[in-house]
């Protein structure tokens, strides 16, 4: 059955909320807005990084801080998200993927890496939010972490 | 209070059409269209680059013309590609933004030379969106364009 124009409004506010959730993660990266960073997912949300032989997750507000807070201050990484792909599950749930290449701030923004986000996003009230990120590193360059590489 | 089906739609058309604005930028730039890229601003627009020691501003129609009819008078004629646009609708006909941009440089078989961000500030004249200010920081540059 066709939508109605309600549907399709509704959906397509909704995927533009879901849309600007990457987009706003990268620009508070970005900036260091850690607290911005943390304030995009939901109060028991969740990011872990998938790596080649291990992957580490963080959950909820506090740890989230704590998490992004150090990796700021060690990486300087610069993101470009792309291919943001959307699908709405209905009842406030969607999942996604985008893709990202990164650069580093602290090598004349040199080519990082790239890889990919799985995320699940959740309606919180009115605003979408990450229930989980998902990131699965493809490529990346090795590096010292900033602290090691000044000395 | 939940938005009416009417006012999320103003809102999407809206966002869509300040969307376009860095997307017309870049293009009107990868084609050499200075007249595009300076129609893209309101009348009074201004664009503004902030280095680390110093800031230059070009505000009004012909001050902006001048500035990006040098686009490709030096070493540097730039690609941009842009990124991680985010959009803050304000109400009355205003909004800002900021976006990110990687160039290349097509006198250097399109290298990449460097990255920054832009951080917009948007006006609705008559139905159409346009740039009130463009301010751009760079965050790492081999040289400068149109020097």
């Amino acid at each position: 059955m066709a939508k109605s124009f309600d549907q399709t409004v509704t959906e397509l506010y909704d995927r533009e909320a879901i849309r600007e959730l990457p987009q706003r993660y990268c620009d508070c990266v970005w900036r260091g807005d850690v607290a911005g960073i943390v304030n995009l997912f939901a109060e028991n949300g969740s990011f872990t990084v998938v790596g080649p032989k291990r992957e580490h997750t963080t959950t909820g507000r506090a740890d989230l801080h704590k998490s992004y807070a150090e990796g700021l201050a060690s990486l300087t990484p610069r993101p470009y998200i792309h291919n943001h792909v959307i699908e709405l599950k209905g009842s406030g749930r969607a999942n996604g993927r985008c893709y990202v290449e990164l650069r580093d701030a602290s090598n004349n923004l040199a080519w990082l890496g790239t890889g990919f986000y799985d995320d699940e996003y959740i309606k919180v009230g009115d605003d979408w939010k990450f229930n989980s990120r998902r990131f699965q590193q493809v490529h990346m360059e090795h590096r010292q972490p900033k602290a090691v590489a000044q000395r | 209070m939940a938005k009416s089906v009417e006012q999320m739609a103003a809102e999407l058309a809206d966002r869509e059409a300040i969307r376009e604005l860095p997307i017309k930028y870049c293009d009107c730039v990868w084609r050499n269209d200075i007249p595009g890229i300076v129609d893209l601003f309101a009348a009074d627009g201004a664009f503004i680059t902030k280095g680390r020691k110093r800031e230059h501003v070009a505000s009004g129609r012909d001050a902006l013309l001048k500035l990006y009819g040098g686009l490709t008078s030096g070493d540097i004629t730039p690609r941009p590609y842009i990124h991680n646009h985010v959009i803050d609708l304000k109400g009355a006909g205003r909004a800002t933004g900021r976006c990110y941009v990687e160039l290349r440089n097509v006198k250097q078989n399109m290298k990449w030379i460097g990255s920054g961000f832009y951080e917009d500030d948007y006006v609705k004249t008559g139905d159409t969106w346009k740039f009130k200010s463009r301010t751009f920081h760079t965050a790492y540059m081999e040289g400068t364009p149109g020097r």
